[in-house]
């Protein structure tokens, strides 16, 4: 489980400084979504609750001016995810995809409600739009992630370490 | 024994060369002022030599060539190879040197905005940004241990930046001004119309509580009016770009664009005084 910390550590830092120089107009590659997703769709136990939390606080250190706002969203969304994951086969591509970017939608929505709800202030539907297409990059940008995460996890052999202890 | 010449011969010889000789002058003064053509013969000589001339040049440049493109050029590609590295290494060198040379003219700027300023400065590279699209921080180089606390102004020769929020001992996290989390209390300078200025997710910001009845165009400067005790008064913060009093209510809906371009910004300064207001 330390790789996986270790990667969303790596993907914060590429997110920070590389990612951020792309020219994607306003959107950005948010991998660590990513692998919160894949962490709570796959992987299971205490552990990857414990990894999520701390990666929340770790985004929140470097994003925004709210500590816990990341780390109740992602929080929220394993909830979601696993609930989703245990009444649904999500094995084919287009049903994961589809899945990522219903999440994410929800994740970065829940984000900018609660930063507007702690500020204040009012949504604009200028918002609701960048919520919609950074979902979609996303999930568009999913199979590639997975497939990264499914090899390190192959390499590190997490995914069947879990089914042995489940 | 030489046999003795007849005085009848010589007499021959010298009368038929002094004949040619009349002949040729002859021949060579009627040919002047006449044209030039080949005679008869002249164009058979022409034709049956020209062609082994022909021959002889065609092999004789052939040869020349081949010297020059095969024999002569051995060490050519080798030249090319060691040319083209050295265009690399120019090129290379030409980046950095225009790299260092952009830095020094920004770095200029910031030391000649930072004598201008009477108020303690302190440098600072930026290192990251915000990694989410709905926030906008970032983070510098600079924390507790130079002497940064929480809510301190950070700027730049263009304008505000905006001000720290969180500080560690060598970094410190700095809020933008294009952060919806972000106010700061401003004047229009053309009018002294006051107001303030919030942030938005696209990269503007909003100038809040404009009756609609103040003064304020399209174009006009926005100054940072030194209340709230952040922000050291009259800095440049941005530049109105729209200006509406269409909308029903008290005020005017109101679009500023900063004047520091935010998404490029590398280096800042942080105001190292904190105002009476602020330690309050």
């Amino acid at each position: 489980m330390f790789f996986l910390f270790l990667l969303g550590c790596v993907l914060l830092i590429l997110e920070t400084t590389l990612f951020y120089h792309l020219p994607l107009w306003k959107l950005k590659i948010d991998g660590l979504l990513l692998l919160i997703i894949y962490v709570s769709l796959y992987l299971n136990g205490i552990q990857s609750g414990l990894l999520i939390f701390s990666l929340g606080i770790l985004v929140d250190t470097f994003a925004g001016s709210a500590l816990g706002m990341h780390v109740l969203v992602y929080a929220l969304l394993f909830l979601l995810v696993k609930v989703i994951s245990r009444n649904l086969v999500i094995k084919n591509i287009y049903y994961q995809m589809a899945t990522i970017f219903s999440v994410s939608f929800l994740a970065n929505l829940g984000l900018l409600v609660l930063d507007l709800v702690f500020m204040d202030g009012v949504i604009r539907w200028y918002q609701i739009g960048m919520v919609f297409l950074q979902s979609l990059l996303t999930s568009l940008l999913s199979p590639i992630f997975f497939i990264c995460y499914d090899y390190f996890d192959r390499l590190f052999g997490l995914r069947e370490a879990h089914e042995v202890s489940r | 024994m030489r046999k003795k010449e007849r005085p009848l011969n010589r007499l021959k010889i010298f009368i038929l060369t002094g004949l040619l000789a009349v002949i040729l002058f002859v021949l060579l003064v009627s040919s002047i002022g006449k044209n030039r053509d080949f005679g008869p013969w002249q164009k058979v000589g022409v034709e049956l030599f020209a062609p082994i001339q022909k021959g002889s040049v065609f092999i004789q440049r052939g040869i020349a060539d081949f010297w020059h493109d095969y024999i002569y050029l051995i060490g050519v590609q080798k030249e090319n190879r060691s040319l083209r590295k050295e265009i690399e290494r120019l090129r290379s060198k030409n980046n950095e040197y225009r790299e260092a040379l952009i830095a020094n003219i920004r770095l200029k700027k910031l030391l000649n905005f930072k004598e201008t300023v009477p108020l303690p400065l302190l440098s600072a590279e930026v290192v990251g940004y915000d990694p989410t699209v709905w926030f906008k921080t970032m983070i510098i180089n600079r924390g507790s241990d130079d002497g940064l606390q929480r809510g301190m102004a950070a700027i730049s020769a263009d304008g505000v930046v905006g001000q720290t929020i969180s500080v560690s001992p060598h970094y410190a996290k700095v809020l933008l001004i294009t952060d919806r989390n972000s106010a700061v209390d401003v004047i229009v300078q053309r009018s002294r119309v006051r107001g303030v200025l919030k942030g938005e997710s696209g990269g503007v910001c909003s100038l809040d509580y404009v009756g609609i009845r103040d003064d304020v165009k399209p174009g006009d400067i926005v100054i940072s009016s030194g209340v709230g005790g952040i922000f050291p008064k009259g800095l440049p913060v941005g530049r109105v770009i729209k200006a509406k009093s269409s909308r029903p209510g008290l005020f005017q809906d109101i679009e500023v664009v900063p004047c520091v371009n935010i998404s490029d910004i590398e280096e800042v300064l942080v105001v190292l005084e904190k105002s009476s207001i602020m330690e309050q």
